[in-house]
C-alpha cells in the first residue's frame, strides 16, 4: 500500500477508452452532458464552504491554500460503473502558485468545470476547448484522480495573485466490484475545509477507518444517490469532514502512519464478498482467517507448470534433502535453490501465466497480494515442502509500522510468506525487495499476523495461529568496509583498496553490484521477454552449438560484469573529482546459502582526497565513511513526532592510511569520538602506528523507532557522525 | 564500451531533392542507413525523426519492409507549452540472429523555409561513412551554406547533369558523442549544411523565395502586420500604470516592469504561431504570452505613451547563425527595441526581474533585426561590462573556537541580482530563510547564513544590498601549534573542468563578474605562517585575481573574476585548463596560523 497513492480503484476488466482529438469528439459531448446532469443532481450548489474567499492569517506565507475540497464517489448502484466528482477551491497567494495554476491539467475521461474568481469578486468561467494533449508528467496537484486516460492541458488566462481557482472534475469509469481507497487527508499546502462523501450500495460490505484524526466516516442509511444522481434509499452514504488541516509535516524520520491524518475505505460488492471474507466478519477490517483459509485451500499447483519449473530445483536439492531429517535443512535447500533459479525479477513467465489463466488460485484472492510473484512463490515453495514432508504455515502479516493488525483495511496491505513451525523460520517471496535471503522484508521486521497450516486434512480444525516476526536487530544488518589508502605525493592522487562486506538488509543498498548470471539465468532472462523476436532468439540460442553459444553467453556476462563495475564506479565517484577504477570483483553476491554475505572488492584511484597545502598535505579522511545525515539547526528542537529510523543496522569502517615518507601526523584527537544513546551510537578511534594512521568508525542504529523524547540524544549522535565526515588530517612535512 | 558504442552507423546516406507541386517548391530527404549492433545480446535501436505541420514522414522501412511507427504528438520541447513538433519513432530489436539492418526513410517538406539542417551525424553513435547529396535542379537557385567544416576531412564533389547539379559531401569515421557536461547546441560544433533556396523558375518566370535577408524580414514583417492589434484596450491600463510617472524613462520602466510582473511566459509555437505574435489585447487578457506576444504587447503599450518601440528578432546566445543567412533557423526569440534619443534600449519582457538597462546574457552581443516599416535595421545588442552585472561581497570573519564567524555585505547588480531574485521568488515566502541560507551558505551544511534584513527581494532599479551573518564550521584544522584555515567557501569556476577528450566548446551560458573581500581577524597570540601564493591571470576569456595579503591585524583574501564569455572555445582549452588547475590547487591550499611562542 502506498499511502500517497490517492485513489486506488480496482478496475476489473477496464476497457481502454478510445482516444480522439479533444475538441472534436462527439461521444465526449454526450458524456459531458450526462456528467453535468449527474453533477447538478448530486452536488450541493449551496455548499457554503465553497463560498470562502480568504485564508486564515497564519497561512499567509503558503504558496496557496486549499480553501475547500470535496471528493464524491458513487459506486454500486450501477453494475460495473463508478462515478466521481472532485472539486477544489484554491486561493493563490504567490507568483509560484500563479505559475502552477496557469498551466492546468485534466484527463480525457473527465468533464471539467473551472471558475476563476478575481480579487474583486468577478467570476470567470474558463473554457477548455483549446486544451492540448500532454506527453509529459502531470503536476501532482492535478493527479488525485484516475490516471487511466490521456491527459490534456491548457493555459488559464488572466490569473493573478489573490485569485481563486475553483475547479471540478466529473468522471465515470468502468469498475469492478471492489473500491479500495487509502489517502492522506493532508496535502503539501494547508486545507481549510475538506469533505469526502461515498455513496455506495447498501448490499456492499464496507470497511472504514481513520487514523491520526478525530474525523470519522459518518454513516447515513439510505441517504445516498443512485448512479443517475437521484436519491435512492438502496444507497447508503458515508461522509467525512475535516477542517483546518496544516500542510504535511516535513520532520526528518517520520512514520507517516503515525503522523498524517489517514483514511482507509473499502467497499466490496456481494459478488466479490466470498472471495475475501467468507460469511462471518469478525472485526472492522479484513478477515485474515477467511483469507488464509482461501489461500491454503488454493495451493493446488498445476502440474503443467509445477513440474518443469521445479524439476531443476528438485534435482538440485534432492541430494541435500534426502540426507537429512531436519526440516530447516530441507526448507533452506528448497528456498535457496528456488531462489537461485527464480532470482530477482526472474519469475518464470510460464508460472505467472499459469496462475493468471489457471484455476482460481490467483484470481480469487489477488486483492491481498502485492504481486503475482508472491502467489507464485507461495504455491511453489509450499508444494515443494509438502513433497518433502515439511509442515508449513501460510502467514499473512501487517507491517509493524502500520500498528495494530486491525489497521489493515484496504487491499494490498498484507504481506504473505511461509512459516515452518518446526524450525521457527519464515521464508519470504523473492521479489525486488528481497536481496537478503535470511531475513524478512525490511517492512516485515516485527510484523504481526496469523499463520495457517497447509493441510489437506478436512477433519482438522484449521485455526489460524497468532504469529509475530522476530524483529531484526542491528547485528543482522551490517556493512563493513576495510580500506587501505596509499598517497601519491607527486600527483596528489590516492590509491584505495576497498573490501566491503554487507549482510542482511545492507545488501539491498548494493543490489547493482551483484548481478550475476548462470547459464540458466541467461535463458530465463531471455524468456522474460514475450515478443516474437525474443522467442525466436531463445529458440535460436537453444539450437546453437556450444561453440556458437559461447560468444553470446560471454557477451551477456561481459555486459553484466561491466554493468556491475559501472555501478560501483558511479557509487564511488564524486562530483568534480577524477576516479579511475583499476579492478572490481563481486566475490559473493550474498544470495547463496553457503555465502550469505555480500562481498565486493575493488581497487581505484581518486584525486579527491589528498591536496597540497603549503609545504604540507591535507587528507580528507572523514568523507570515506560516506554521506552522513545532517540535521538542520531549526529541526534540532521542538520535535513533534516519534522517530522512525528504518531498520536497525550497523556501519563499520576500518581505514588504514600509509603516511608517505617524509611526512608525519599530529593532533588526531578530533578523530576520536564516542557518543551513544539507547537508540543510536557513533564511535571512532584513531591512532598512528609507525607509518600508518589507523582509523576505525562504528555507527549503529540499534532500534528502528524511538520516542520523540529521545530526539536530543539522537541528534547528538547524528551531529557527531556528521562532524567526523568533515574531518581532515594534516600530513606535515618533516623539517 | 560506452552506451554510444552499442551501435555503429556503418553507412548513412541522405539524398535531398527538390520538386514543384501546385506551384509550390517542396523538398524531399531520403535517408538510407545501415546500422550495426556491436553486442550479441538483445538491444533496441530506436530510429526517431521529428516533424511538424510543414513536413511529413512519407515512408519508413526496415530491411525493405514498411513498418508502422509510433508518433508522439506535441512532443515536449524545453520551455515550450505547445508546439506542433511531433516525434516519430520505431524500435528495432537486434537479437542473436540479427545482422546489420537497413533503415530507409523519406521525409517531405511542404514549405521550403523549414527544410531540415543537413547533419552528417544523426544519432550520438559513431558513423563510419556519412554522405549527404543535394540535387539542385537547374530551375532552382539554392545556396548550400556550410557550417563547422573547418578542420573536418569532408570530401566535396559536384556532378553536373543535364537538368541539375548534384553536390555530394562525404565525412567518414565520425566518433560517437562523448558524455560531457556543458555541451553547446550541436549546431555550434557539428559540421552541417543549411539549404537556402533563393529563386526558382516557374512558368518561365523567376520567382523569389528567400533570396536575402530583406525577403526573410519581409515575411516576418508581413506576419507582424497581420497581428490585428487593438491598442485601444490598452490605453486605460497604460494611463493607470504611468499616471504617477513624470519622465518618459520612468513611464517606460513602469510599462516594462508591469509586463514582467503580470504577464507569464507561456510559449506557443504551433504552426504559424511559431513566427506570428499574438495580439496585444489577447496577451493582456490572458495574462500570458510567448516572447513574441510579450514583445508585441510591450511595443503597443510603449507606443501609446509616444515611445518609438519596435519588434525585434534575434537568435539567442548559443546559436551559430547571424543575419548573413536568410533562414528561419537564425532566430529563436523576439524582444522589443526602444529608440530613445537616438539610442537603442533592448527590452526582453520574458525576463522577470531585470532592470531596463541590464540585458540578459543570452541576448548580449547578438545580432538583431529591428522592425523599420518595410525595411529593417540590423544592429547588435551591446555586450555589457562588469559594472552592470557585478556581484560583490565583503565579509569580516573572526575565529571563535572551532568556528569562523562573521558579518557580510553583499551587493548585486544586473544579472547577478536577477538570478538571486528568481531563486528567492521561486522558493516562496515560507522558505525564504532556507533560500538565503542555501545561497549565502553555498549549499554546504558547514555554513549557516542568516539575515535580519526584512527586504530580501531586490528592486529592479536599485543595486541590491544584503547584510547577513555567516557561521562556518569545519573550516579550521588544528595540528600541533598550527591552525589551517580555509577562507574559500565557494570555489568559483573551480568545477569548470575541461575533460581531456572534449572536442566541442564548453558552454556554461553565463558571464561572471565577482569581486569579493574576506577579512580574517588574526587572533591574539597568533602569527601568519603561510599564505597561499596569489594567482593573477588575464587572457582572452577575462581576467582573474585571487590572493591573500596581511593588512594590519587582518588577513585579506580578495577575489576578482571577470569572465566575459558564455563559453570556453576549443582554442582556449589549454589556457583554461591550466588556469583552472592552478585555481583548484589554490582553493585546496589554506592559510596557516601559528601560535606565537
Amino acid at each position: 500500500m502506498r499511502i500517497y497513492t490517492y485513489l486506488l480503484i480496482c478496475l476489473i476488466g477496464l476497457s481502454l477508452i478510445p482516444q480522439f482529438s479533444y475538441a472534436q469528439d462527439r461521444k465526449k459531448v454526450k458524456r459531458d452532458a450526462k456528467n453535468m446532469q449527474f453533477y447538478n443532481a448530486v452536488v450541493d450548489v449551496d455548499d457554503k464552504s465553497f463560498d470562502v474567499t480568504s485564508a486564515p492569517e497564519v497561512w499567509k506565507n503558503e504558496s496557496y491554500v486549499l480553501l475547500a475540497i470535496n471528493t464524491y464517489i458513487n459506486v454500486g448502484s450501477k453494475k460495473g460503473q463508478l462515478r466521481g466528482i472532485n472539486r477544489k477551491r484554491v486561493l493563490l497567494q504567490d507568483q509560484n502558485a500563479v505559475e502552477l495554476f496557469t498551466e492546468f491539467y485534466f484527463q480525457d475521461s473527465e468533464t471539467i468545470l473551472i471558475t476563476l474568481t478575481k480579487k474583486n469578486g468577478e467570476e470567470i468561467e474558463i473554457n477548455t476547448k483549446d486544451a492540448i494533449k500532454v506527453t509529459t508528467e502531470v503536476p501532482s496537484v492535478y493527479s488525485s484522480r484516475f490516471q487511466s486516460s490521456q491527459s490534456y492541458k491548457f493555459a488559464i488566462p488572466n490569473i493573478e495573485i489573490g485569485d481563486i481557482v475553483d475547479f471540478t472534475t466529473i468522471y465515470s469509469q468502468d469498475f469492478g466490484g471492489i473500491l479500495s481507497y487509502a489517502d492522506a487527508l493532508s496535502d503539501s499546502e494547508p486545507i481549510l475545509h475538506q469533505n469526502i462523501t461515498i455513496d455506495i450500495d447498501r448490499k456492499w460490505d464496507i470497511y472504514r477507518k481513520t487514523f491520526n484524526t478525530a474525523a470519522i466516516f459518518e454513516f447515513h442509511k439510505g441517504k445516498g444517490h443512485a448512479f443517475d444522481g437521484s436519491p435512492d434509499i438502496e444507497m447508503n452514504r458515508f461522509s467525512l469532514t475535516t477542517n483546518n488541516l496544516e500542510a504535511r509535516s516535513d520532520e526528518n524520520w517520520e512514520n507517516v502512519y503515525e503522523v498524517e491524518p489517514i483514511i482507509k475505505f473499502v467497499g466490496i460488492a456481494p459478488t466479490f464478498k466470498s472471495y475475501f471474507f467468507g460469511n462471518n466478519r469478525v472485526r472492522d477490517s479484513l478477515d485474515l482467517t477467511a483469507i488464509l483459509n482461501r489461500v491454503v485451500k488454493n495451493i493446488n499447483i498445476d502440474e503443467a507448470y509445477y513440474d518443469p519449473i521445479t524439476n531443476t530445483v528438485l534435482n538440485k536439492v534432492k541430494n541435500t534433502v534426502t540426507k537429512t531429517d531436519q526440516p530447516k535443512v530441507k526448507a533452506d535447500a528448497c528456498y535457496y535453490y528456488l531462489r537461485e533459479f527464480m532470482n530477482d525479477g526472474f519469475y518464470p513467465a510460464k508460472a505467472i501465466k499459469s496462475i493468471k489463466s489457471g484455476t482460481e488460485t490467483y484470481e480469487s484472492i489477488y486483492g491481498d497480494f502485492t504481486s503475482m510473484e508472491e502467489m507464485a512463490f507461495l504455491s511453489l515453495f509450499t508444494s515443494m515442502l509438502r513433497d518433502f514432508k515439511v509442515e508449513t504455515e501460510v502467514v499473512a502479516l501487517l507491517a509493524d509500522r502500520m500498528g495494530d493488525l486491525s489497521n489493515a483495511v484496504t487491499l494490498n496491505e498484507l504481506y504473505f510468506g511461509v512459516y515452518v513451525p518446526s524450525c521457527d523460520t519464515y521464508y519470504w517471496p523473492m521479489n525486488k525487495n528481497s536481496t537478503h535471503l535470511d531475513l524478512p522484508y525490511e517492512i516485515m521486521s516485527g510484523a504481526k499476523g496469523y499463520g495457517m497450516l497447509d493441510t489437506k486434512d478436512k477433519k482438522l480444525e484449521n485455526k489460524p495461529k497468532s504469529r509475530t516476526v522476530q524483529p531484526v536487530t542491528a547485528e543482522h544488518n551490517k556493512e563493513k568496509n576495510v580500506m587501505n589508502f596509499t598517497l601519491n605525493t607527486q600527483d596528489y592522487t590516492t590509491k584505495i583498496k576497498k573490501q566491503m562486506t554487507a549482510t542482511g538488509y545492507q545488501k539491498k543498498n548494493y543490489k547493482a553490484f551483484i548481478e550475476e548470471f548462470g547459464d540458466n539465468m541467461f535463458l530465463d532472462f531471455l524468456s522474460m521477454y514475450d515478443d516474437r523476436d525474443v522467442k525466436d532468439e531463445l529458440e535460436d540460442y537453444k539450437t546453437k552449438s556450444a561453440k556458437d553459444k559461447k560468444g553470446v553467453y560471454e557477451d551477456f556476462v561481459e555486459k553484466s560484469d561491466k554493468k556491475m563495475a559501472d555501478a560501483f564506479k558511479s557509487w564511488i565517484e564524486e562530483k568534480d573529482t577524477k576516479t579511475e577504477l583499476i579492478t572490481y570483483e563481486t566475490n559473493s553476491s550474498g544470495r547463496s546459502s553457503d555465502q550469505p554475505d555480500m562481498k565486493v572488492e575493488a581497487e581505484y584511484t581518486t584525486d579527491g582526497l589528498l591536496k597540497k597545502l603549503g609545504p604540507n598535505l591535507i587528507f580528507d579522511i572523514g568523507k570515506n565513511i560516506g554521506g552522513q545525515v545532517f540535521i538542520e539547526e531549526k529541526s534540532k528542537t521542538d520535535r513533534k513526532h516519534d522517530i522512525f529510523m528504518g531498520a536497525a543496522r550497523q556501519y563499520e569502517y576500518q581505514m588504514e592510511v600509509e603516511i608517505p615518507e617524509g611526512y608525519f601526523i599530529e593532533n588526531i584527537e578530533s578523530l576520536n569520538k564516542s557518543v551513544t544513546s539507547e537508540y543510536i551510537s557513533f564511535k571512532s578511534t584513531a591512532v598512528v602506528e609507525g607509518n600508518k594512521l589507523k582509523v576505525n568508525t562504528y555507527k549503529s542504529y540499534d532500534k528502528p523507532n524511538a520516542p520523540k523524547s529521545a530526539w536530543n540524544d539522537i541528534v547528538k549522535v547524528i551531529d557527531e557522525a556528521y562532524k567526523f565526515s568533515q574531518e581532515k588530517v594534516i600530513l606535515k612535512k618533516k623539517s | 564500451m560506452s552506451d554510444n558504442e552499442t551501435f555503429t552507423i556503418l553507412s548513412s546516406k541522405q539524398k535531398i531533392s527538390f520538386y514543384i507541386e501546385k506551384k509550390v517548391l517542396k523538398a524531399k530527404i531520403e535517408t538510407d542507413e545501415e546500422i550495426q549492433c556491436n553486442v550479441k545480446t538483445g538491444e533496441y535501436f530506436r530510429k526517431y525523426m521529428y516533424f511538424d505541420n510543414t513536413s511529413t514522414i512519407k515512408d519508413i522501412a526496415i530491411n525493405g519492409v514498411d513498418i508502422k511507427p509510433i508518433i508522439t504528438d506535441d512532443f515536449p520541447r524545453s520551455g515550450i507549452f505547445h508546439s506542433d513538433s511531433k516525434l516519430l519513432y520505431v524500435d528495432h530489436r537486434f537479437n542473436t540472429k540479427s545482422k546489420d539492418i537497413d533503415i530507409y526513410t523519406e521525409k517531405v517538406f511542404d514549405d521550403f523555409k523549414f527544410i531540415d539542417l543537413l547533419k552528417f551525424q544523426l544519432y550520438a553513435y559513431a558513423v563510419t561513412y556519412s554522405e549527404i547529396s543535394v540535387e539542385i535542379p537547374n530551375w532552382l537557385e539554392c545556396d548550400l551554406q556550410k557550417f563547422n567544416f573547418e578542420g573536418q576531412n569532408i570530401t566535396t564533389s559536384v556532378e553536373e547533369k543535364s537538368k541539375s547539379k548534384i553536390y555530394t559531401f562525404i565525412l567518414q569515421n565520425i566518433p560517437a558523442d562523448l558524455t560531457l557536461k556543458a555541451v553547446p547546441d550541436t549546431r555550434m560544433y557539428q559540421p552541417h549544411i543549411m539549404l537556402l533556396p533563393k529563386k526558382m523558375e516557374l512558368d518561365d518566370k523567376k520567382v523569389a523565395l528567400l533570396p536575402d535577408i530583406n525577403s526573410l524580414y519581409g515575411w516576418y514583417n508581413s506576419l507582424a502586420n497581420e497581428i490585428g492589434n487593438d491598442r485601444s484596450v490598452l490605453v486605460s491600463l497604460v494611463g493607470d500604470i504611468t499616471k504617477d510617472k513624470t519622465t518618459q524613462l520612468d513611464k517606460i520602466k513602469a510599462i516594462y516592469y508591469y509586463i514582467q510582473n503580470n504577464i507569464k511566459y507561456v510559449a506557443f509555437e504551433h504552426g504559424i504561431m511559431g513566427f506570428k505574435p499574438e495580439s496585444c489585447q489577447n496577451v493582456l487578457k490572458n495574462k500570458f504570452g510567448d516572447c513574441k506576444g510579450m514583445a508585441n504587447l510591450a511595443k503597443e503599450m510603449l507606443q501609446i505613451i509616444g515611445v518609438d518601440a519596435r519588434l525585434t528578432w534575434l537568435g539567442t546566445d548559443g546559436s551559430p547563425y547571424n543575419y548573413d543567412y536568410p533562414s528561419v533557423y537564425v532566430d529563436n526569440h523576439m524582444i522589443c527595441t526602444i529608440v530613445l534619443d537616438g539610442e537603442y534600449i533592448f527590452l526582453d519582457p520574458t525576463e522577470k526581474h531585470n532592470d531596463l538597462f541590464a540585458y540578459a546574457n543570452r541576448i548580449q552581443g547578438r545580432e538583431v533585426l529591428i522592425q523599420d516599416g518595410d525595411k529593417f535595421i540590423k544592429s547588435i545588442v551591446p555586450n555589457q561590462d562588469k559594472d552592470k552585472h557585478l556581484s560583490q561581497y565583503d565579509l569580516d570573519m573572526r575565529m571563535e573556537g572551532s568556528l569562523l564567524k562573521g558579518e557580510g555585505n553583499l551587493l548585486m547588480k544586473g544579472n547577478s541580482k536577477t538570478s538571486y531574485a528568481s531563486f528567492i521568488q521561486s522558493s516562496g515566502e515560507k522558505n525564504k530563510d532556507r533560500a538565503i541560507n542555501y545561497l549565502l551558505g553555498n549549499n554546504d551544511n558547514n555554513f549557516i547564513a542568516t539575515t535580519t534584513q526584512t527586504q530580501v527581494m531586490p528592486n529592479r532599479d536599485e543595486d541590491f544590498h544584503l547584510k547577513y551573518e555567516l557561521v562556518a564550521d569545519n573550516q579550521i584544522i588544528v595540528s600541533g601549534q598550527e591552525k589551517y584555515i580555509n577562507l574559500e567557501f565557494e570555489r568559483p569556476l573551480g568545477n569548470m573542468v575541461i575533460e581531456d577528450k572534449r572536442n566541442c566548446d564548453y558552454y556554461h551560458g553565463y558571464k561572471q563578474y565577482e569581486e569579493s573581500n574576506i577579512h580574517l581577524q588574526i587572533p591574539p597570540q597568533h602569527k601568519v605562517k603561510y599564505l597561499p601564493p596569489s594567482i593573477t591571470e588575464t587572457n582572452e576569456l577575462g581576467s582573474f585575481y585571487f590572493g591573500y595579503k596581511v593588512k594590519e591585524n587582518k588577513i585579506l583574501y580578495s577575489k576578482n573574476i571577470v569572465l566575459n564569455k558564455t563559453q570556453i572555445p576549443v582554442k582556449s582549452f589549454d589556457t583554461w585548463k591550466k588556469m583552472i588547475k592552478q585555481l583548484n590547487e589554490f582553493y585546496d591550499d589554506r592559510i596557516i596560523l601559528e601560535v606565537a611562542k
